[in-house]
């Protein structure tokens, strides 16, 4: 039997503070998860976003105008944005555009790309140039888009 | 038992079934980051075996050496040759006062599968010729490229490029699909498995170097995995 009012008051203030603190609780977890989840699902489009370089590192011609040619292949699992590219050659930002028209970067696909800077074309001297390159490119996938850097070192030949 | 004993069960019963239910969703949200941590991209091997830049047994034509100058022949004129299992050669002629062949003026298509040295028959639009003219040819050397899946991983030959260069000029042709010189049915390369591109002349829109030229270096590139050898020039 209940000793009296007392009892009462302690169960009910007990599940009053045990209904907060699962309240609190719930409420992290459920946080937690949602940042594990969005994490997740960030984390798993940036791991199949990748691009590598088809062209022979070695010998990229400099062209008259002020740019080089290269192809580069998705080599991910994930589409790639071709009009999100950015470049930037021996700490030299470039523009870049797209040369042989590809409209959609397929995994497996291999595009053309100018790479164009006139900063860059007076830094460089005749001859070998060896200089690191950097391309990075963003997937086209719709909520979360991931992304990936090359750097590769390369030989820009200057004539 | 007191009724608020009983209440308290309950209770405590329904808070453990939520927490129950929040730490399931929460170790699944834990598993599919893990899953999403262990995804790995392909990683294909792809080693080039051999580079070769040599005459065939047959192939396009390179120049022709007037062996029989013939009669009757008219200036200008467009033949081809007649007796070769090759097809599509076309080029000009010059012709001397007496309409005998002096030379060829110019070959306009090289066509294929022409045998070097073969001594041949001039077949020309104005046959006015009253003896037939004959001439040698010699063919154009040819590039041929082996591959082999060094990895243990199928690799989609469609996705393997090859890049030509000359290393003495410092020039760079253009990267292309190992399939665009292959004719065989294969579609994949297993691990261990060689494959072998037909025997190819250089075209300047393709591989970006003229028929005539000789790159020295192929490169090849599959994803993150990169080969280079030299081209064997005979």
């Amino acid at each position: 039997m209940s000793d009296g009012p007392s009892e009462l008051i302690l169960l009910s203030a007990g599940l009053i503070v045990a209904a907060l603190v699962s309240g609190v609780l719930l409420g992290t977890w459920e946080d937690m998860s949602g940042i594990l989840d969005e994490r997740g699902k960030q984390g798993a489009e940036d791991v199949r976003t990748r691009i590598s370089l088809t062209s022979d590192p070695i010998n990229i011609a400099w062209e008259t105008d002020d740019h080089v040619t290269i192809w580069v292949q998705n080599s991910g699992d994930t589409f790639l944005d071709v009009n999100s590219v950015g470049a930037a050659i021996a700490g030299i930002t470039m523009t870049v555009s797209v040369a042989d028209g590809s409209e959609e970067w397929l995994p497996g696909q291999t595009v053309q790309f100018t790479l164009t800077s006139a900063t860059l074309d007076d830094s460089l001297e005749s001859g070998d140039n060896d200089v690191q390159m950097s391309v990075t490119v963003s997937s086209t996938a719709s909520g979360y888009t991931g992304a990936d850097s090359l750097r590769e070192d390369v030989r820009i030949v200057k004539p | 038992m007191s009724g608020s004993s009983v209440a308290a069960m309950v209770v405590g019963t329904v808070f453990i079934m939520v927490f129950g239910l929040a730490t399931v969703s929460l170790v699944e949200s834990v598993d599919e980051s893990i899953k999403n941590a262990e995804f790995t991209l392909p990683d294909p091997q792809v080693v080039l075996t051999t580079v070769t830049d040599t005459e065939e047994i047959t192939g396009p034509v390179e120049g022709l050496v007037i062996a029989d100058d013939g009669l009757g022949y008219t200036e200008g004129d467009t033949c081809t040759v007649s007796g070769s299992a090759g097809t599509g050669l076309s080029f000009t002629i010059s012709v001397d006062g007496t309409g005998q062949v002096t030379g060829i003026s110019s070959i306009t298509v090289l066509g294929s599968g022409y045998t070097d040295g073969e001594t041949v028959n001039l077949d020309c639009n104005a046959e006015s010729s009253t003896e037939v003219a004959t001439v040698t040819i010699d063919i154009h050397s040819q590039n041929k490229i082996t591959i082999k899946n060094t990895g243990s991983e199928t690799v989609d030959l469609d996705h393997i490029f090859i890049t030509l260069s000359n290393t003495a000029d410092d020039t760079q042709g253009t990267p292309f699909k190992f399939t665009s010189e292959y004719s065989g049915t294969n579609l994949f390369l297993f691990p261990g498995e060689e494959l072998s591109t037909d025997a190819f002349p250089l075209d300047s829109t393709e591989q970006g170097f003229a028929i005539g030229d000789d790159p020295n270096r192929a490169f090849l590139a599959i994803y993150d995995y990169n080969d280079a050898i030299p081209v064997t020039i005979t």
